[in-house]
């Protein structure tokens, strides 16, 4: 009789990523988004095609699979996963399944956008209730022109017994608009989760308060629609729902609804097409019409340039700002990267973000769990170099 | 029924780990000691494995981390 082992105890061992830390392939370099940190770190394509070319082998048949030519960085490029807890050794790979990333929403629309200027006439009962119906849970009002408190409070007024879970303010500076004001606002909607208030004297940025509400005072001028539309690392959003979502589905404008200021239903107010005045058409009539979900499904992988993108599965897409604009699968206009260079354009986003998101101690992409995997945030020697430009990038592997 | 009721009334302290199937046994992440002590408890483990790779499924975040329009700057 013979007696049974556990299974692997006699495999080498091999690396397996978390399922939550998932690589994304870009043109020049590739990122490693962790899906719960809600995070990414760049990674040079070698490492890449070392993680979905061969995965669950043994480090020594890797490295035979590379002729040993490149044995030590290969050894640098396992040790830099281990650091920074993107995976583990173990003996038995196949425990640990890949997350599926089926995108999945009980909800006929996830989000709204209600534009709002000193012209509107809208009536926010009915426009609310109608979401209401259709299991919107997350709004923004955009509040294009100089807006009373009054206001504000009477589009939360309408929304306090309503399904929203959350609510974003923008809107026009107005020296009503102090941060006690809008902070006794807070108090008294919860689902409030929001507020941007532009056109403002100086800017002035309050980080989230407890319950994660916050507040940010902005000197640019937001007066229409056409200021939307901008694509940066500030609009970059690292969780699963929205990586699972963007495998087949378009980030922006999947399961939106939009109404403009005049009242015209639209997937997004800067796009032209409209479905009907919300004064004379329901938002569901509106919904059912077969156009209406005709972008939901463009997906970065369809978008031109995009598809070459390392972040096309973090970043939220723009469909009505194109740089052909007779080209439905065109690359969003406002977006300056260059994935085949891996430069942006503008100035860097990227440093400023970082630096201003350590001076509030509020980083979007290190909103981690306290719960969750601690990582040696000070640790950005070797490889890992944020720009991912480092020289193992110039030694990439060659099969 | 005897037995049934004794599988039932087991104490919380219950070896649950060395009844389960061996495949269930090879599972160390699965919470088996949270599982009642009942006959369907192999059972029920066996469904929480067959189900791991879809439970991220339909995920739904309490709050909505998208954003919604994208009229800010980066560097205002």
């Amino acid at each position: 009789m013979t007696e049974e082992t556990p299974a692997g105890e006699n495999r080498a061992p091999v690396f397996s990523l978390f399922a939550c830390c998932i690589p994304v392939r870009g043109a020049r370099r590739s990122v490693i988004c962790d899906l719960q940190r809600q995070s990414f770190q760049f990674i040079p394509n070698g490492l890449y095609e070392i993680l979905t070319e061969h995965p669950g082998k043994p480090i020594a048949e890797i490295q035979a699979a590379y002729d040993h030519e490149y044995d030590a960085e290969i050894e640098e490029y396992f040790d830099f996963l281990l650091r920074h807890e993107f995976g583990f050794w173990c003996r038995d790979p196949e425990r640990f399944p890949p997350l599926d990333l089926t995108w999945e929403a009980p909800e006929r629309i996830t989000n709204a956008i209600l534009d709002v200027d000193d012209r509107s006439r809208h009536d926010y009962g009915k426009i609310l209730a109608e979401l209401d119906d259709l299991g919107c849970k997350a709004l923004e009002v955009r509040c294009f022109h100089r807006c009373p408190l009054s206001e504000l409070k009477s589009i939360l007024e309408a929304a306090r017994h309503g399904r929203l879970r959350s609510i974003e303010l923008l809107a026009g500076y107005g020296p009503e608009l102090t941060p006690e004001a809008l902070g006794n606002l807070f108090k008294e909607h919860r689902r409030l989760s929001g507020v941007v208030i532009h056109s403002a004297p100086e800017k002035q940025r309050f980080p989230p308060d407890r319950a994660g509400v916050s507040l940010e005072y902005r000197t640019e001028v937001i007066d229409s629609p056409a200021c939307c539309g901008k694509i940066h690392p500030g609009y970059f959003v690292v969780d699963v729902a929205t990586f699972a979502e963007a495998q087949k589905h378009n980030t922006c404008l999947n399961r939106k609804l939009s109404v403009d200021a005049r009242g015209e239903i639209r997937n997004c107010p800067s796009l032209p097409r409209s479905f009907g005045n919300v004064r004379e058409v329901s938002l569901h009539s509106a919904l059912a019409q077969r156009d209406f979900t005709a972008l939901w499904s463009i997906n970065k992988d369809q978008i031109a340039i995009c598809k070459d993108c390392e972040f096309r599965y973090v970043c939220t897409d723009c469909r009505a700002y194109l740089r052909d604009a007779a080209d439905l699968y065109s690359k969003p206009s406002k977006c300056t990267y260059d994935p085949y260079t891996a430069e942006w354009r503008s100035p860097p986003a990227f440093s400023e973000k970082e630096k201003h998101d350590e001076e509030d101690g509020a980083s979007q992409q290190r909103a981690v769990p306290a719960s969750h995997r601690h990582r040696d945030e000070a640790d950005h020697g070797g490889p890992d170099h944020p720009d991912g430009h480092h020289h193992l990038r110039d030694r990439q592997p060659e099969p | 029924m005897d037995d049934e009721m004794g599988d039932l009334i087991d104490p919380p302290e219950a070896d649950l780990f060395a009844r389960l199937t061996p495949e269930g046994q090879r599972l160390v992440p699965v919470p088996y000691r949270f599982l009642h002590a009942s006959p369907l408890a192999e059972k029920t483990l066996s469904r929480l494995v067959e189900s791991r790779p879809y439970r991220t499924t339909g995920y739904v975040c309490w709050t909505f981390r998208k954003p919604i329009s994208k009229c800010c700057g980066p560097d205002d």
